[in-house]
Protein backbone atom coordinates (compact mmCIF):
# COMPACT_ATOMS: atom_id res chain seq x y z
CA UNK A 1 0.00 0.00 0.00
CA UNK A 2 1.19 3.58 -1.00
CA UNK A 3 1.72 6.44 1.88
CA UNK A 4 -0.16 8.60 -0.38
CA UNK A 5 -3.23 6.62 -0.62
CA UNK A 6 -3.28 6.52 3.47
CA UNK A 7 -3.19 9.85 3.39
CA UNK A 8 -5.98 10.61 0.79
CA UNK A 9 -8.44 8.13 3.21
CA UNK A 10 -7.50 9.62 6.69
CA UNK A 11 -7.39 13.54 5.09
CA UNK A 12 -10.46 12.74 3.48
CA UNK A 13 -12.19 11.33 7.27
CA UNK A 14 -10.39 14.86 8.07
CA UNK A 15 -12.62 16.95 5.63
CA UNK A 16 -15.44 15.42 6.72
CA UNK A 17 -14.16 15.93 10.21
CA UNK A 18 -13.96 19.46 9.41
CA UNK A 19 -16.95 20.10 7.79
CA UNK A 20 -19.35 18.46 10.56
CA UNK A 21 -17.23 20.68 13.38
CA UNK A 22 -17.54 23.92 11.81
CA UNK A 23 -21.05 23.50 10.66
CA UNK A 24 -21.57 22.46 14.54
CA UNK A 25 -20.05 25.77 15.67
CA UNK A 26 -20.85 27.99 13.08
CA UNK A 27 -17.06 28.29 11.75
CA UNK A 28 -18.39 28.93 7.93
CA UNK A 29 -20.95 31.23 8.46
CA UNK A 30 -20.12 35.36 6.75
CA UNK A 31 -19.59 37.73 9.39
CA UNK A 32 -22.47 40.05 7.82
CA UNK A 33 -22.15 43.65 8.59
CA UNK A 34 -23.91 44.59 12.26
CA UNK A 35 -27.56 45.69 11.41
CA UNK A 36 -27.91 49.45 13.08
CA UNK A 37 -30.40 49.66 15.68
CA UNK A 38 -30.59 46.06 16.02
CA UNK A 39 -29.57 44.67 19.77
CA UNK A 40 -26.28 42.23 18.21
CA UNK A 41 -24.71 45.28 16.98
CA UNK A 42 -23.05 45.70 20.10
CA UNK A 43 -22.07 42.28 20.15
CA UNK A 44 -18.10 42.37 19.43
CA UNK A 45 -16.96 41.00 16.10
CA UNK A 46 -16.64 37.25 15.87
CA UNK A 47 -13.36 35.81 16.51
CA UNK A 48 -11.62 34.93 12.97
CA UNK A 49 -11.69 31.00 12.14
CA UNK A 50 -9.74 30.63 9.03
CA UNK A 51 -7.18 33.40 9.29
CA UNK A 52 -5.60 32.22 12.28
CA UNK A 53 -5.89 28.62 10.62
CA UNK A 54 -3.78 29.50 7.73
CA UNK A 55 -0.70 30.85 9.84
CA UNK A 56 -0.71 27.92 12.18
CA UNK A 57 -0.43 25.79 9.41
CA UNK A 58 2.12 27.90 7.19
CA UNK A 59 4.37 27.47 10.55
CA UNK A 60 3.48 23.75 11.07
CA UNK A 61 4.10 23.21 7.79
CA UNK A 62 7.76 24.84 8.15
CA UNK A 63 8.63 23.43 11.15
CA UNK A 64 7.85 19.66 9.89
CA UNK A 65 10.11 20.41 6.75
CA UNK A 66 12.60 21.66 9.33
CA UNK A 67 12.14 18.72 12.28
CA UNK A 68 11.00 15.49 10.05
CA UNK A 69 14.08 16.04 7.99
CA UNK A 70 15.97 16.04 10.88
CA UNK A 71 14.57 13.02 12.49
CA UNK A 72 15.12 11.38 9.40
CA UNK A 73 18.86 12.37 8.96
CA UNK A 74 19.71 11.04 12.55
CA UNK A 75 17.78 7.53 11.61
CA UNK A 76 14.70 8.41 14.07
CA UNK A 77 12.70 6.27 11.51
CA UNK A 78 12.43 5.87 7.24
CA UNK A 79 10.20 4.47 4.77
CA UNK A 80 10.09 2.07 2.39
CA UNK A 81 10.88 3.64 -0.66
CA UNK A 82 8.03 1.56 -2.86
CA UNK A 83 5.42 3.14 -0.56
CA UNK A 84 6.43 6.84 -1.79
CA UNK A 85 6.16 8.70 -4.62
CA UNK A 86 9.39 10.22 -4.66
CA UNK A 87 8.78 13.52 -3.92
CA UNK A 88 10.28 15.32 -1.04
CA UNK A 89 11.22 18.07 0.84
CA UNK A 90 14.53 18.04 2.59
CA UNK A 91 14.75 14.61 3.85
CA UNK A 92 10.94 14.22 4.17
CA UNK A 93 8.76 12.96 2.07
CA UNK A 94 5.92 15.05 0.89
CA UNK A 95 3.30 12.82 2.28
CA UNK A 96 4.60 13.05 5.94
CA UNK A 97 2.88 17.06 5.23
CA UNK A 98 0.01 15.43 5.41
CA UNK A 99 -0.29 15.06 9.11
CA UNK A 100 0.46 18.75 10.07
CA UNK A 101 -2.14 19.66 7.29
CA UNK A 102 -4.88 17.48 9.09
CA UNK A 103 -3.55 18.67 13.08
CA UNK A 104 -3.43 22.47 11.87
CA UNK A 105 -7.16 22.33 10.56
CA UNK A 106 -8.78 19.54 12.35
CA UNK A 107 -7.77 19.76 15.95
CA UNK A 108 -8.77 24.09 16.38
CA UNK A 109 -12.57 22.89 14.45
CA UNK A 110 -12.59 21.02 17.67
CA UNK A 111 -11.56 23.09 19.77
CA UNK A 112 -13.91 25.77 18.59
CA UNK A 113 -16.72 23.53 18.38
CA UNK A 114 -16.10 22.25 22.06
CA UNK A 115 -13.78 24.48 23.69
CA UNK A 116 -13.98 28.19 25.87
CA UNK A 117 -16.21 30.61 24.31
CA UNK A 118 -15.69 34.36 24.15
CA UNK A 119 -12.70 36.31 22.12
CA UNK A 120 -9.42 35.22 22.97
CA UNK A 121 -8.75 38.40 24.18
CA UNK A 122 -5.56 40.89 24.43
CA UNK A 123 -2.89 38.39 26.21
CA UNK A 124 -2.91 38.55 29.70
CA UNK A 125 -0.18 41.22 31.52
CA UNK A 126 2.13 39.46 32.99
CA UNK A 127 1.13 39.08 36.54
CA UNK A 128 4.65 38.65 38.05
CA UNK A 129 6.12 41.20 35.68
CA UNK A 130 9.30 39.51 34.44
CA UNK A 131 8.68 40.32 30.95
CA UNK B 1 16.61 7.99 25.41
CA UNK B 2 18.30 11.74 23.31
CA UNK B 3 14.91 12.22 21.02
CA UNK B 4 12.39 11.26 24.30
CA UNK B 5 14.82 14.16 26.10
CA UNK B 6 14.37 16.51 23.77
CA UNK B 7 10.59 15.31 23.20
CA UNK B 8 10.18 16.55 26.95
CA UNK B 9 12.03 19.27 26.96
CA UNK B 10 10.29 20.66 24.04
CA UNK B 11 7.27 19.64 25.75
CA UNK B 12 7.78 22.04 28.96
CA UNK B 13 9.01 24.96 26.91
CA UNK B 14 5.52 24.47 25.74
CA UNK B 15 3.76 24.11 28.78
CA UNK B 16 5.70 27.86 29.58
CA UNK B 17 4.11 29.57 26.76
CA UNK B 18 0.88 28.33 27.36
CA UNK B 19 0.65 29.08 31.08
CA UNK B 20 2.21 32.63 30.22
CA UNK B 21 0.02 33.74 27.62
CA UNK B 22 -2.85 31.50 28.77
CA UNK B 23 -3.43 30.16 25.73
CA UNK B 24 -4.46 26.56 25.28
CA UNK B 25 -4.90 24.41 28.45
CA UNK B 26 -4.33 27.78 30.67
CA UNK B 27 -7.51 28.92 29.18
CA UNK B 28 -10.06 25.67 28.65
CA UNK B 29 -7.91 22.52 30.96
CA UNK B 30 -11.01 20.29 29.75
CA UNK B 31 -11.62 21.23 26.25
CA UNK B 32 -7.22 21.01 25.58
CA UNK B 33 -7.33 17.95 27.31
CA UNK B 34 -9.98 16.80 24.94
CA UNK B 35 -8.51 18.20 21.98
CA UNK B 36 -5.03 16.65 22.38
CA UNK B 37 -6.40 13.12 22.95
CA UNK B 38 -8.30 13.13 20.64
CA UNK B 39 -5.33 14.51 18.43
CA UNK B 40 -3.16 11.83 19.52
CA UNK B 41 -5.84 9.02 19.52
CA UNK B 42 -6.45 10.13 15.67
CA UNK B 43 -2.42 10.21 14.50
CA UNK B 44 -2.06 6.60 16.46
CA UNK B 45 -4.76 5.08 13.95
CA UNK B 46 -2.70 6.70 11.05
CA UNK B 47 0.48 5.84 11.80
CA UNK B 48 -1.26 2.53 12.80
CA UNK B 49 -2.46 2.25 9.17
CA UNK B 50 0.91 3.22 7.67
CA UNK B 51 2.64 0.43 9.91
CA UNK B 52 0.51 -2.30 8.89
CA UNK B 53 0.47 -1.01 4.99
CA UNK B 54 4.16 -1.01 5.36
CA UNK B 55 5.11 2.52 4.91
CA UNK B 56 7.54 3.30 7.41
CA UNK B 57 10.49 1.26 8.66
CA UNK B 58 11.88 2.10 11.94
CA UNK B 59 15.10 3.23 11.92
CA UNK B 60 17.53 1.10 15.39
CA UNK B 61 18.84 4.95 16.03
CA UNK B 62 21.06 5.15 19.24
CA UNK B 63 18.84 8.28 19.94
CA UNK B 64 15.41 5.79 20.58
CA UNK B 65 15.07 3.65 23.79
CA UNK B 66 14.14 1.18 21.41
CA UNK B 67 11.10 0.37 23.66
CA UNK B 68 8.35 -1.23 21.27
CA UNK B 69 4.56 -0.39 22.59
CA UNK B 70 3.53 -2.64 19.49
CA UNK B 71 5.67 -4.12 16.76
CA UNK B 72 7.01 -0.61 14.33
CA UNK B 73 5.36 1.43 17.55
CA UNK B 74 8.24 3.26 19.08
CA UNK B 75 7.66 3.97 22.92
CA UNK B 76 8.40 8.05 21.82
CA UNK B 77 5.65 8.16 19.03
CA UNK B 78 2.85 9.17 21.12
CA UNK B 79 4.55 11.56 22.84
CA UNK B 80 5.61 12.72 19.27
CA UNK B 81 2.39 13.28 18.92
CA UNK B 82 1.47 14.87 21.74
CA UNK B 83 4.11 17.45 21.63
CA UNK B 84 2.99 17.51 17.76
CA UNK B 85 -0.79 18.39 18.64
CA UNK B 86 0.29 20.61 21.29
CA UNK B 87 2.43 22.67 18.97
CA UNK B 88 -0.46 23.14 16.32
CA UNK B 89 -2.61 24.18 18.85
CA UNK B 90 -0.36 26.98 20.36
CA UNK B 91 0.09 28.40 16.96
CA UNK B 92 -3.46 28.78 16.03
CA UNK B 93 -4.27 30.08 19.68
CA UNK B 94 -1.58 32.73 19.41
CA UNK B 95 -2.40 33.31 15.75
CA UNK B 96 -6.33 33.53 16.55
CA UNK B 97 -5.17 36.01 19.63
CA UNK B 98 -3.38 38.51 16.81
CA UNK B 99 -6.19 38.07 14.56
CA UNK B 100 -8.60 38.91 16.87
CA UNK B 101 -6.87 41.10 20.03
CA UNK B 102 -7.57 44.18 19.66
CA UNK B 103 -6.04 45.97 22.75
Amino acid sequence: MTYALIDVVFLAVVFLMVVFLATAAGLFRVQKPPVAGFRSAHRPARTPFWRPVLAGAAVLLVLTAVFDSAMIAVGLFGYRPEALSGLFVGLAPVEDFAYPLAAAVMLPALWRAIGPTGSPGPAPSDPKGDT
Amino acid sequence: MAYLSFLLIGAACLVALDRRFRLFFWRGPRSATLVLVAGVAFFLVWDAAGILGGVFEHGSSPLATGVLLAPGLPLEEPFFLAFFCYTAMLLFTAAERVAGGRR
